[in-house]
This record gives C-alpha cells, sequence and structure tokens, in this order.
C-alpha cells in the first residue's frame, strides 16, 4: 500500500511516500527557516504563504523520488489536527484534492500521532503495546502511554513551554540560529555541563509534569549577566538540565506504570546526549529505548503516512469534510491537555 | 469542453462546473473561509453525474482577496490541475467585477490600512490593478470625466459615493461574471500551475512593520 503523507503543521513544508507503512520511499520537506528568521520566531501568516508557493514542488518531488505517480497512490494522508491553523488549510487542501481528483482515500492526522508513530514503523516485531512515549518538540512536551492504535493516556506534560521552545528561545537570545537545539547541542560538546547549576523545576515531584519556564528565565538570565560568557559552558549546563528533567520524569513515570518500552519522539529527540542519558538510565532498570531514524524526528510527511497506513486499519478512510483544527484532542479518548499553546 | 470554476475569495465560496461555455452546475456557500470547498466540488460533479476525470480546465479567482481562503483555493485548484493534468486559469478579482457591468469602470476592493486596490477599465482595455490610499483613488475617481460606473467587492467606499448611482457595493462575484471573466482569461500550464501564488498584492503587515 502506497501512502502519501503531507504536512504542513507549522513552518515546514513535507511531503512523502511510504509503502506499508514503513517503506519510507521518500521523504521531502522544505524548511522555511529563512523566511521566518528576520521576525524572531514562526509567522503564520508567511508560513501559510511559503506552504502555498512550495507545496506543488513538495509533492511532485516526493513522488519523482519515490518513482511513482499519482495514479500509484492508494491512499493520501495529511496532518489535519495540531499546529498553526492558516498552515494546517494548505496541506488539508492539497490533499483533499488529491484524494478527489485520484479517487483514493483521505487520511486525517492529528500532528503528534505522526511524531509517535515515527517510532512504531517497521517496529511492530520489537515494540509493543503498552509503551512510553516521551514527544518532546517545539509545541510539546508529553508523556504518553499508548495503549494500541490511536489510543492514548496522558502521563504526564508541561505546565508552560515546551522543551523545544524553550531550546529555540535560548539559542535566540545567543544568535545562534535554527533549529536552537541543534545549535545548542554543536556549542555544548566542548563545554563544562557543571559550569552553572541552572533550576530544574518540578524535577522531584513524583508525577509527571514538566515545567521549563523557570529555567529559561535562569538560562536567559545569566546570558544577560554577563555578555563574554563562555557559550559552550553555558549551552552544555543548560541542555544538561534539559535532560536531567526530561530523562529522570520519564523515568519514574515508566516505572510507576510498568512500563518497559520508551520511545523518544519529535525534533527534540535528535539530541545525542539525550538519547545517550536515556538509554543509559534505562539499562540500570534493564527499560528499553526507542529512537526515530533521525529523519523522522522533525516535522516531515514520512510520519504521517507511517501513522495513517495503521490508524486507516482501524478508522477507515475520512471524509472530504474533515476540518483544520490547531489544539485538537488526541486519540480514540480525547486526550486534551491545558498549557499555553504556540498554536492558533 | 468541462471547465470547474472556483472563488475563495470573500465571504461567499463560489464552485461552477460550466460546460461548452455555459453554466451546468453550482455550488454556492455562505461560510468561514473556504473550508468546505472539496465538499462543494464533489456536489457540483455529483449534480451532473460527473467526475473529476471529466474536467479539462479549471479557472480560480487568484486574488486580491480573503489571505486563507485563496491559500485554499490556489492550492486546491492547482493540485487537482496537478493530478488531473489540465490547464488552469488564473482569475483576477477586479477582472471579474469588471466583467459584471461592462466597461467603462472603475473596480475597487479594501486593502487594509486605508489602501485600496483598484483598476480602471477603459472601453479599449484595462489598466492594471494597483494599490494606493483611499483617499487618493477616491480624487481621483471624482475627477474623472468618462465615469460610467464604480463597482467595489465589499463596502468600504459606500459613504464615499453618497446616493451616486454609479456606485454599487458587491458582496460576492457573480457567476456570470465569473464565466465570462473565464472566456478572456489566458490559461496556464506545467511548472507555471505549481509556481501559482495568490496575488496577496501586498507583503503582510508583519512585514510591513518590520521593513519601517
Ligand atoms: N539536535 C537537537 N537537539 C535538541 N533539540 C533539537 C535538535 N534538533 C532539533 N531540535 C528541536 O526540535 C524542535 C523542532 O521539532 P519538531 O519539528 O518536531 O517540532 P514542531 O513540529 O515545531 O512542534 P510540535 O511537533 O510540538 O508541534 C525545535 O525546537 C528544535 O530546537
Ligand atoms: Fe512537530
Amino acid at each position: 500500500m502506497l501512502i502519501l503523507g503531507i504536512d504542513t503543521s507549522c513552518d515546514d513544508t513535507g511531503a512523502a511516500v511510504v509503502e506499508d507503512g514503513h517503506q519510507v520511499r521518500s521523504n521531502i520537506v522544505a524548511s522555511q527557516y529563512e523566511a521566518h528568521e528576520r521576525f524572531g520566531g514562526v509567522v503564520p501568516v508567511i508560513a501559510a504563504r511559503e506552504h502555498t508557493a512550495n507545496i506543488s514542488f513538495i509533492i511532485e518531488s516526493a513522488l519523482e523520488t519515490a518513482r511513482i505517480s499519482f495514479a500509484d497512490l492508494d491512499a493520501v494522508a495529511v496532518s489535519h489536527h495540531q499546529g498553526l491553523m492558516l498552515s494546517l488549510v494548505v496541506g488539508v487542501s492539497a490533499a483533499k484534492s488529491i484524494a478527489l481528483a485520484c479517487d483514493i482515500p483521505l487520511i486525517g492526522i492529528h500532528h503528534l500521532e505522526g511524531h509517535i508513530y515515527s517510532n512504531l514503523m517497521g517496529r511492530s516485531d520489537e515494540l509493543h503495546f503498552p509503551f512510553l512515549c516521551l514527544t518532546v518538540a517545539g509545541g510539546h512536551t508529553l508523556l504518553l502511554k499508548v495503549v494500541s492504535h490511536g489510543t492514548y493516556e496522558l502521563l504526564g506534560h508541561t505546565r508552560d513551554d515546551a522543551a523545544g521552545e524553550v531550546l529555540d528561545k535560548v539559542a535566540r537570545h545567543l544568535n545562534l540560529g535554527y533549529p536552537g537545539g541543534a545549535a545548542i547541542e554543536k556549542l555544548a560538546k566542548d563545554g563544562n555541563p557543571h559550569a552553572y547549576s541552572f533550576p530544574r523545576p518540578l524535577m522531584n515531584r513524583p508525577d509527571g509534569e514538566f515545567s521549563f519556564s523557570g529555567l529559561k528565565t535562569a538560562v536567559t538570565a545569566a546570558i544577560d549577566r554577563d555578555p563574554d560568557l563562555n557559550q559552550a559552558d553555558l549551552c552544555a549546563s543548560f541542555q544538561q538540565a534539559v535532560i536531567d528533567l526530561l530523562v529522570s520524569k520519564t523515568m519514574r513515570i515508566a516505572q510507576k506504570h510498568q512500563l518497559r518500552q520508551i520511545t523518544l519522539a519529535g525534533g527534540v529527540a535528535l539530541n545525542t546526549p539525550l538519547r545517550k542519558a536515556l538509554q543509559h538510565a534505562a539499562q540500570e532498570h534493564e527499560y528499553q529505548i526507542f529512537t526515530p531514524p533521525r529523519d523522522l524526528c522533525m516535522d516531515n510527511g514520512a510520519m504521517v503516512a507511517g501513522a495513517a497506513y495503521s490508524l486507516y486499519q482501524e478508522r477507515g478512510p475520512d471524509p472530504l469534510s474533515i476540518a483544520a483544527l490547531a489544539n485538537a484532542p488526541l486519540g480514540k479518548t480525547g486526550i486534551r491537555y491545558r498549557h499555553e499553546s504556540k498554536y492558533k | 469542453m468541462q471547465t470547474l470554476l472556483l472563488d475563495t475569495s470573500g465571504p461567499f465560496t463560489t464552485v461552477l462546473i460550466t460546460k461548452d461555455g455555459t453554466l451546468s452546475a453550482s455550488c454556492i456557500l455562505r461560510d468561514r473561509p473556504a473550508e468546505h470547498l472539496h465538499e462543494q466540488i464533489q456536489t457540483a460533479l455529483d449534480t451532473i453525474h460527473s467526475s473529476p476525470r471529466d474536467l479539462n480546465r479549471i479557472a480560480a479567482v487568484v486574488g486580491p482577496g480573503s489571505w486563507t481562503g485563496l491559500n485554499i483555493g490556489v492550492t486546491a485548484a492547482k493540485t487537482l490541475a496537478q493530478v488531473l493534468q489540465i490547464p488552469l486559469i488564473p482569475l483576477y478579482t477586479l477582472d471579474v467585477l469588471a466583467a459584471s457591468e461592462g466597461k467603462p469602470s472603475w473596480t475597487l476592493m479594501n486593502a487594509g490600512r486605508s489602501q485600496c486596490y483598484y483598476a480602471q477599465h477603459s472601453s479599449s482595455g484595462s489598466a492594471e490593478m494597483a494599490v494606493a490610499p483611499i483617499d487618493t483613488v477616491t480624487r481621483q475617481i471624482h475627477t474623472d470625466p468618462d465615469l460610467t460606473r464604480i463597482l467595489e467587492y465589499g463596502d468600504t467606499f459606500k459613504e464615499r459615493f453618497p446616493g451616486n448611482e454609479m456606485y454599487r457595493s458587491m458582496d460576492r462575484l457573480p457567476p456570470d461574471a465569473l464565466v465570462q471573466a473565464m472566456h478572456a482569461a489566458p490559461g496556464i500550464q506545467g511548472a507555471d500551475i505549481k509556481s501559482l501564488t495568490p496575488v496577496y498584492l501586498q507583503p503582510s503587515h508583519v512585514e510591513q512593520d518590520a521593513s519601517r
């Protein structure tokens, strides 16, 4: 089964062709970083305009790379839930046109389900329900119990900023460019993670609640205080605090809920020290860590097609009437989580 | 020859199908910007027992107009044209307005921030659409000796031309005018379709502010 997956949820235009839910035949992503750079953050109207200008080329490129034509597609999937409203509607419009013109099923996917399924693609032999998923991305920090296809239980989330958001904000404060997390990881390599003792809010609380804004404030204050500071040391210390928070909460929740398989998803999952720290902590307790292939971590169409393959077996196709939704409940149980969302 | 015609530029989302130049199906909704566009296309096709494969051309209003409506409409149109490998005819809002009443005329539309889009259509042809302050354009219209019609998409100028019978405010692009404008407009193919974007004409407000 060949599925075209489309993601225009935020500021990347992604389209990919995935065969049978796991074989990634193509995965094309156009970053809009340069279009937003001078505004110091993603501007929704500009994101929407860039998606509209690029989408046809990205879709064409996804098909060409996969060496197929529209007629070969068995279904088209699109992130219609969770993201910037003005951006989502562009991908949804393209996907509906393809479903209509090719007379193939349309499958609407919650963007977070895309991130969750980035770990399941091609792993159904080793990864079994229920498992724990830590989704750490630009707009989310969530601990979910993945109960079965399309069914999730919320075990924790951030009460303020998302981990990726904080990495991006600190990186911007240091003029390091985007993605912030990657820039910080690079600088942190040569730094001392104990040079600064930054706070780790809520770390010792037994529940799954995260908080990153206090950490962000402390780090930006340290930057403002000393213009000649050692950036490597600062980044290493800051990154270590983020890692400590993520790893300790995740391990505690995994133990509490007896979930011995843990998956890491979202753009921050690219962070090598985080992957290592989680592996290390898991080994101690003989837990198993799964991370997605690197090109499935940040926003992309392949994870959307991957999720669609499994969820289509469960739910069937969606009608042409599905609408984009900025803040959408997740999964069969309609999980809602309360936190300041960057999505409007 | 079947043509699918889409207009998502304003509060009404219009879907028309013409067969050999005359209107054969329509589905018009007043709703949030273009949210139901594809259902409308399906409905219009169903009423004449057609399928997308029977379409020979697509025409779509590319603006100016609602930012989100146009992103949805232009993306829908160009993706359909891409899949079906058929030509696309971009339609411009002010040309459609002009087609609704005949020339000569002035066509107008609010562009935000005290500016408007305008074009002067003489009997022999149309001037390029441009953007200027509403006050400037109003003054120009008042001093036009050949003035016969003032057509506005919206009603910003209503109070500037009180009691003037030449002024008409329109809340939608009429189907007949869309079909007529389509006959007069050239089509595009291939890569030109993929690179088609709505006519926003102006940078976004964020960009305008940033460049100050
Ligand atoms: N090497 C890295 N280390 C840490 N963080 C990284 C790295 N590379 C990218 N990131 C972070 O990943 C985030 C982007 O991930 P992603 O594209 O999944 O998020 P998003 O789609 O914008 O948000 P969300 O999925 O929550 O709606 C950014 O915050 C970026 O800083
Ligand atoms: Fe994402």
